[in-house]
Parts: structure tokens; sequence; C-alpha cells
């Protein structure tokens, strides 16, 4: 069928007349209801008057109408769209609140610096396949000193003024004990750490402590030296500092050992050029080592020739100082919660 | 021990090397004997070397010397040891003998008698020399021996030779009541085993220690009786701290003097002597020494050395650097040394110490790294999981950990029993007030708390965990239990400081809530039970924490007559746990339980009642009901104010319920909430309100 050709309704330029007018969701409202309003709409109106048309008249008629509503309520439809985006961004606008204003301050948590140290070391050794074993803090002497070649008379024990309970009971000095209690009661290969809490007869001060911490080490297993003590703990510095850490092995002496060594890491402030961390010398002392001496094999009933072990020993609470840059040990046992929240 | 260069020259010749002082001390280090500073003193250069217990033979200057010889291949050039020349004895030989009454103390004792000395002060070399290392001059004789000593190692005494009674020594223990007054001016009282020189009556010194007053060199004296002896390193060791009496001769003594230096020391001060002091020799050497010590020879493999190095050293290397510390090596078949062990060299004693020997001046800096093959997998402490669960939820909540000692004493522990509470006494404590080992972290907290307090910090949280030892009922000292145990203490607001919220101070029921998660987390459901009777807390706001019935802590409000003690203005909340019983079950994986298809309907109940009534026990009427679809009571509001009558409470509980076949009706469920409340109403006169 054909349909007439498009005449623009009279109606339609009232309408863009009115519609540039409005300036609200409210007014829109209106216009709609005074052209599409069921009832006395202007174009409704029209539409109802098309039945008193001829047959002939009418579908052109009732085209024009129907394209005149279509195009109002595209329009009225666009700007209420129009209406609504202004509405929401003035109250998207009104709802902003001061960004800069200070987020909800949850309480800071913190484990202890030496907790901190402590696990993370435990952590790298796990990884390196030691167990963490522990052992208690009150020892015998035997275990303290007697069973590590430190016999009573031993200028060593005057090295560890040690804390007594009574004759036979000490507060351990040393972690050393539990290499003892471990060789005892398992066969080789052992590899384990030992981590916890030691003590000595000394007065407080920035770089004593009574009581303080230590991970003691051993390593027991056919074909095991001095070299593997060195390349072991080389690779732990290397994780627990930076891959640039370099170590070096020194003689020493330790009744537990032999060889005994005292292991030094290149001066972590310094890198090794010298500065006052490191009394210019580049190196930081920072463990006392060597391999498990051959009586101590035989009191656990190891044969010496067969197995060779290393060990060492060393203090957690050095590696705080060192790691956190805290410069007074008392600092770890006064429980300032200034102090605490910072790690 | 202080060790001066120009000294160090007269026995090997350093300066052929062409090498900067450093470099020396770096060589020394790296050999075993750390050079922790050097000093300049006039123009020299002073090394202070750290001598491990091991190594006496190395606290002097020739034993430094022979360890920088060895390392630096020169030749060692030990002082003249041989008999003063011109030793044609006087007309006038003066009489003396040596006794030893006890050679296991003693094993050797030499002296000589000299007359016609001058008493005066050294020459300025010698007095430089002795400055130089810290040694104060005194007079030649003295100054004399205490040269040798730092030359050689060997200790000397002088003695008075006209003070000695009878003019003879004789070494034994002393009897009971005998005393001696000492160098320093201080009388001693003596004791049966220790070692004494002796002269035909009197002590006249302590063996190995020092000398006595009475017999001192003094400027009139004329005659001297140099002693240089060997006593046994144990017996040194006792006496000097049973007198609390450390000099440079027992430092030296105690740790192992050599045997065979007594004649040669004796030589050598004797020439010095002569040459600064003058006067004769008016006996010949006296040495007694009845059971010479058999020089020990020990076996070296060099297999061994691989073994225990990880390095292959060239056979040559070892048979050059053994000889140049002074053990006599040779061959015993192919790969085996047999190695004699010089006297001085008193820390050798096995095969392993000979591969030290050799590893060290090979340089451990030389030693290629190697690494141990894996022996299986890496594991942490059983606890270590459950540690971790209580310091991560610890932290949710602002808990900082705490780390205290764990000494303590009973004045300081009586404020929290009421009496002083037994604990395990340490038998040398350094202070008085670190005399006993806790038997609670509370008072550690507290403590920590008063320091916080002090320095202006308000809101503080905190955690231990820590041993704590227990005595047993027995009454035996060395009968205790060292177990481990997490105490809380928290106080001030609850919230953070912030601009948009409530204040509330922390409370009660906010660290039973933390408890209860803590233990909640391992699985575990807690149980509380009002006590009055814990002495440290409130007798009105206290807990005792149960887990399946089991005891394993308490709870509560620091008790007000500690709060006053410690002069806090404010409420104190504390919680302390037992570990043991928490660490004994292994962690469970949590188990799904199904969620449910059908709705859950929720009721409020509202209702007032007596104060007095616990809510625990309403709680377990209401459970004893046995409704299955009641799946939780919780409580929402709790009010007491002006609007209710005097000592009661208003309550609203929310019930749950909920049936996981069906989807409840409102008339069951009606009917649940009406059996609740009218047990409610029944048990505990509760009366409903809107």
């Amino acid at each position: 069928m054909k349909t007439a050709p498009d005449r623009v309704h009279p109606l339609w330029d009232e309408f863009c007349r009115h519609l540039n007018s409005v300036s609200s969701l409210v007014e829109l409202s209106d216009l709609k209801d005074k052209y599409l309003g069921r009832k006395r709409g202007l174009i409704s109106l029209e539409l109802r008057k098309l039945g008193a048309l001829s047959p002939q008249e009418r579908p052109a008629a009732g085209h024009e109408l129907n394209e005149l509503k279509k195009r109002v309520e595209k329009l009225l439809s666009q700007r209420t769209g129009e209406f609504k985006e202004k509405e929401r961004l003035r109250k998207l606008e009104m709802e902003g609140i001061d960004v800069t204003l200070p987020g909800y301050a949850f309480a800071p948590s913190a484990i202890h610096p030496l907790r901190r140290v402590w696990k993370e070391m435990e952590e790298i050794f796990v990884r390196m396949g030691f167990a963490v074993v522990s052992g208690p803090e009150v020892e015998s002497d035997y275990y303290n000193f007697e069973a590590l070649n430190i016999p009573k008379g031993h200028p060593a024990r005057d090295d560890q003024d040690t804390l007594y309970l009574s004759e036979n009971l000490v507060l351990r000095t040393h972690t050393s004990p539990v290499q003892i209690r471990t060789m005892e009661n398992q066969k080789p290969p052992i590899r384990i750490i030992v981590p916890g809490r030691v003590y000595r007869r000394d007065a407080v001060d920035a770089t004593h402590t009574p009581m303080f911490h230590q991970i003691e080490g051993l390593l027991v297993d056919e074909g095991i030296s001095l070299a593997d003590l060195k390349g072991t703990l080389e690779v732990f510095f290397k994780v627990l500092f930076s891959p640039d850490t370099r170590v070096r092995l020194r003689p020493s002496y330790f009744p537990f050992v032999e060889p005994g060594a005292e292991l030094d890491i290149s001066c972590i402030f310094c890198a090794g050029g010298g500065c006052r961390v490191c009394k210019k010398s580049g190196w930081i002392e920072i463990l006392g080592a060597g391999m498990v001496h051959p009586r101590i094999l035989e009191r656990v009933g190891y044969d010496p020739e067969k197995y060779t072990g290393f060990a060492w020993g060393m203090g957690i609470d050095r590696i705080a100082l060192l790691k956190y840059q805290v410069n007074d040990l008392r600092l770890f046992f006064e429980n300032d919660v200034r102090f605490l929240r910072q790690f | 021990m202080r060790i001066s260069c120009p000294w160090l020259r007269d026995f090997v010749d350093i300066d052929i090397l062409g090498v900067e002082t450093t470099e020396v001390a770096d060589a020394l280090t790296m050999v075993g004997l750390k050079v922790e500073e050097i000093q300049e003193f006039n123009d020299n250069y002073i090394f202070d070397v750290e001598v491990t217990t091991n190594r006496p033979d190395c606290l002097n200057h020739l034993g430094i010397a022979r360890e920088i010889a060895a390392h630096f291949r020169l030749r060692l050039k030990p002082p003249d040891f041989s008999p003063p020349q011109n030793e044609e004895h006087n007309a006038t030989i003066l009489s003396s003998s040596v006794t030893i009454e006890n050679s296991d103390l003693c094993p050797r004792y030499a002296a000589r008698v000299i007359t016609g000395i001058r008493i005066e002060e050294s020459p300025d070399w010698l007095r430089a020399r002795l400055e130089a290392v810290g040694q104060r001059p005194i007079n030649n004789i003295v100054d004399i021996t205490n040269y040798v000593m730092l030359e050689v190692g060997h200790p000397l005494h002088a003695f008075d030779y006209e003070k000695l009674q009878e003019n003879r020594i004789v070494v034994r223990t002393a009897k009971r009541g005998e005393s001696l007054i000492t160098l320093d001016g201080v009388q001693r009282k003596l004791d049966s085993p220790m070692l004494m020189i002796c002269d035909a009556a009197d002590v006249v010194a302590l063996a190995g220690i020092m000398g006595g007053e009475e017999s001192e060199v003094s400027e009139g004296s004329r005659s001297i009786l140099l002693e240089s002896a060997y006593f046994n390193p144990a017996t040194v060791h006792r006496t000097a701290k049973s007198l609390g009496l450390r000099t440079e001769a027992s430092f030296r003594f105690e740790r192992g003097a050599d045997a065979e230096m007594p004649v040669k020391a004796l030589n050598r001060a004797c020439r010095l002597i002569q040459e600064i002091a003058g006067g004769t020799f008016a006996s010949p050497v006296m040495d007694e020494y009845p059971n010479p010590q058999p020089q020990r020879t020990l076996q070296l493999r060099s297999e061994r050395i691989r073994k225990v190095v990880g390095v292959s050293v060239d056979a040559e290397f070892v048979t050059d650097t053994l000889p140049r510390l002074e053990f006599k090596v040779s061959h015993a078949q192919e790969g085996v040394w047999e190695v004699k062990v010089p006297s001085f060299r008193v820390d050798i004693g096995i095969e392993d110490d000979l591969v030290e020997e050799v590893a060290r001046h090979y340089g451990y800096d030389r030693i290629q790294t190697t690494y141990p093959a894996p022996s299986g997998i890496g594991s942490f402490l059983s606890t270590h999981n459950h540690d971790r669960i209580l310091t991560r939820t610890l932290g949710r909540f602002g808990f900082l950990e705490a780390f205290n000692y764990v000494f303590t004493n009973p004045s300081k522990e009586t404020p929290f029993w009421n009496h002083p509470p037994s604990m395990v006494a340490i038998s040398n404590p350094l202070t008085e007030e670190d005399t006993h080992l806790r038997v609670s972290l509370v008072p550690g907290l507290v403590e920590a708390l008063r320091r916080n307090f002090h320095r202006g910090n308000k809101v503080v949280r905190l955690f231990e965990f820590g041993k704590v030892f227990i005595p047993s009922d027995s009454g035996d000292a060395e009968d205790f239990k060292e177990t481990p145990r997490l105490a809380l203490l928290a106080t001030g607001e609850f919230y953070q400081p912030f601009w948009n919220t409530f204040r509330d101070e922390f409370h009660f029921h906010h660290l039973k809530g933390i408890v209860e998660v803590l233990l909640e987390e391992l699985g575990h459901q807690a149980e509380f039970e009002a006590r009055s009777d814990i002495a440290l807390l409130h007798p009105g706001i206290a807990a005792r924490v149960l887990v399946n019935g089991e005891a394993l802590g308490v709870l509560g409000q620091l008790h007000p007559r500690l709060q006053e003690t410690y002069k806090f203005l404010q409420t104190v909340l504390v919680a302390e746990l037992s570990l043991d019983p928490i660490y004994r079950d292994p962690l469970r994986e949590p188990q799904y339980e199904s969620l449910g298809r059908f709705p859950s309907i929720q009721r409020d109940l509202c209702f007032v009642v007596d104060k007095k009534v616990e809510y625990a026990t309403m709680l377990s009427a209401l459970r004893e009901l046995d409704i299955p679809d009641l799946q939780d009571i919780q409580l929402v509001d709790l009010y007491q104010g002006s609007t209710l009558p005097w000592g009661k409470v208003s309550l609203a509980i929310r019930l749950t319920f909920a049936n996981p076949k069906k989807t409840l009706t409102q008339e069951e469920v009606n009917r649940y909430t009406d059996e609740i409340f009218s047990v409610l109403k029944s048990t505990f006169s509760a009366e409903a309100r809107s």
C-alpha cells in the first residue's frame, strides 16, 4: 500500500516549542499528559477524530498522526533521559565526601622483633631441609656442660657465667644441650635447628641482657665437612640479608667442636668498605661454629670415623639489632608499645 | 692480650715482608688469633689480640710470633734460654732447697738464689715495653719476672731470700686456719685443698696466683729466690675462684702453662737480672721434677684432613707447616704421619686437633664452599601452627607481642598472690631483683604496663608467650614443671581514636570475646565459670576458662588492690592460659556442614529478669529443652537502668529456627517460642517486655 507523502502535522511545531521551554522532569511529565494523555491529550483527541473521516482520507491522516505520536514519544523519552542524568549527577555531587579525612585507624598489631627475626630464620632453615626442635630452658649440668666437653673447672665455664638453680640444674647458657638430647635419641642423618631462650649471669646494659635467644644448628651425616658448613651458612645469610652478602670463616675455639670456627659476614651497612658498626674491618662477627667434636659423637654412640657433622650457634638478638638497626638490646625487653608497633 | 709490634720483631723479622701492619694483624685474625684492635702507642703499634681459652701458649709475644712466622714462612728466633754465662759460683754459696709435697698439684718447681742484687728502677727500654702492653713497672726484679711472662708466657715469682725461714721452699696444701696477707694487702683465709708455697714454717705465696706481702722483694732486698714452677691447672683455677682473686699468673696457669718451660724461663730471667740488676748466682738451678711429663704423639691421616675440612691439602704443606709450629712430624706410612706435640700446646689431644692446625694455616678462607646432600624434608615444631594461629588472631585485635624476663622476686610477686608464692630460686642471682623464676606471665605484663603508663601510652594491648616454672608440692628444689603459657593484657579505649565512632573502654566481655575466638580458631569451644577466688583478679569480674571441662586459665579485671599498688587510673583486663592442653590436640581440618536449603526464621524475645540470674544458666536451661530446630540463641540487647525496678535487667534474645528438611511454619515457630518463654518465666521469673 502506498502511503501519503509525509507532511508535518501542525501540532509538531507547537510541541517542539513547548518542549524547549521545559526545565524539569515534572514539567516534562505535564507536557506528556498534554499531548499524549489518554483522555485529553491533544494527539489522542486528534486520533479519536479519525473515525469521522472518510475511508479514503483515513489512512493518510492516520499515518500522519501515528508518525507524529512516535516522534513526540521519542523526543519525550530522550529528554526524560537527559533530565534523569542531570538529576543523578546533581545527586552524586551532593553525596561527595572529603576523602582526605583520616581512614579508620584499625589497631595495629605486631609480633615482637625478636620473634620476627626468629621466625624468618626458622623458615629459611626449614626450606633448607632442617627440622626445628626444642629443649628445656632449665638444663642439667650434664647436658649444658659435661656432655659438651666442658667439665667442672674448664675456663669456658667462666666465659659463660651461669645462673644455677641447684648444683645440678642451670638455666641453659646456650641451645647446644639440645644437640646432645637429639643425637641421643636419633640416628644420623641429623639436620636440626634449635631456636630458644638462653641465660647468662650478665648485668643489663646496651649490649648484654641476662636472657637472650639463640638458634643452634646441627647437621650430622656421612661425608660432612667444614666446607659444607661454610656453604650452608653462606646460603642462609644470602637469603637473610642479601644476595651480595659474603661470609668469612675464621679459626676459633669452642670445646664441643673441632676444628672450631667463627663466621663473619660482610658488613651489611658498608658492604665491606668499613664503617662504625664493623669497626672499619668490613666484617661483622656473627656466630660460632665448627665440626662436632669426635668425642661428642662417640658419647652419643656415633662412629666418628663414619659420621662427621657441623654445628653452630648464633644470637637472634644480635641479628635483630643488625637487621632493624636497633642500638640498644634493652629496648627488646621494655615492651614500650611505641617500639613494638614498629615491627 | 696486648701484643707490641717492636717486641714481636725480637722473634720474627716482619719487616722483611714489606707489608703493612694491618696485614700482619689480618693474618693473625685468620689463623684464629683475632686482632680486635690496632692501637698506636708512642709511635708503635699494639695489637689487642683475643686469645681463646685453649691457647695459653699465645698469651705472650713468643707464641704470637710463632704463629706469624709460620703463616708467612719466616724463621722464628726464640730468646736465648741457655744458662747465663760467667756463672762461676761465688765462694759464699747460699744454702737452699725445694721440697714438693703434692707433686700431682705441683709437678715441677725450679728455683735459683741470686745474691748481691741492686733493687732499683728498671732501665727505660724495659719500662717502655711493659708500659706499652699495659703493665705498670715496679722495680727491676719484679719487672723482669713480668717481662719474661709476657715474653715467653711463663709466670715467675721472686721472694726475698732472707725472709724465707730456713731459706727453703716447701710446696704443700694449706692447713686449716692458716692465712696469708697477699701482695695486694688483703688477708686471705686459706683452706686445706689450696696449694701453697711455704718456707720452713709459714705460707709465703698462693701457688701460681700471688705472693705474700711478707716475703715481697723490696728496696732493702739483697738476695732473692726466683721461682719458676709448673702448677696443675685445676688446682690454680679452684683456689683463684674460691678466693675471688684472678691474676696474670693464675690466668696462665689455669689455662695450662708449659711444663718444659720452668728452667728455660728461669735462665732467661737470670740473664736479664745479671744484665740489669747485677748480683751473683748463689745456688745452682734447683729443679724438682719428679715425674717428667711424657711427650704426646698423635697420628695424622691426610684422608682425615680431607674428610673433616673438605679439601685435599698437599702433603708438603702439612710437613712444612706443622714443624713451623714446633710439632715433630715423621712419615709413618702412606698418607699417615706420626706427630709429636710440643709441650706448650696443651690444647692438642686428638687427631682432629692436628687437622685444625693444618686447616688454620692452610686458611679457612681458602676452603671452597660445598653443600651437603639433601637428607629429608624440613619441618617446624608441632606447636608451630598453633602459635601462628594464636599470634595472627591476636594481631587482628591489635595486640602487640611482649618479651619479658623470666626473673622475678618474692616482694614483686606478693601483691599478686596475697602471700609469697612458692617459686624456683636461683642459687647465685646477680641482683636482688632477679632471684626467682616466674610462676605467671601476668606480673611481667603488669610491670610492662606500668612502664608504658609512665611514658604516656594509655592504650595498651600486650600478649606474651613464655615459660613459667611451677614448683611441685614436694618442696624439692629440683622438682618443678617448666610449662608454656600465653597471657594477654589490655587497657584503654576499645576503639581507635576516630572522628565518627563510639567510645568504649576495653572491658571484660571484649577480652572474653577475644579468648573465645582464640580458642575457636584452634577448634575449641571455651566455657567460662565465674570465680571470686583468683587473687590477682577482681572477685566480681573474674572467670575461669575451660575447654571440655579442663581448666585452661583465668580471665578478668585486675584486682583493685593491685590497681592501687601500681597507681593505675584505668581498669586493666588480663588473661592467662596454659598452652600444653592446647598443644596436645593436633589442629583439625575444617569439616563442611550443609548450609540448609530451607530458610531460617528468627524471633526476638524481650524480657525482664533478676540481675542475679546468670545468662549462662538461662542458656543451658533453654538448651535442655532440646528443640532440634532451635539453631541459635543470640543476646542482642541488655539494658539496666532507671526505667527498670532496682536489681532487674532487661534482655533481648534472638532465636533462630531452621529445619534441614522443610520450611518451618509460623505455627511451629510460635509454639517453640512460647515453650521457650514459659521456661524463662517459670524457672527464672522472667516477665515479658515489649
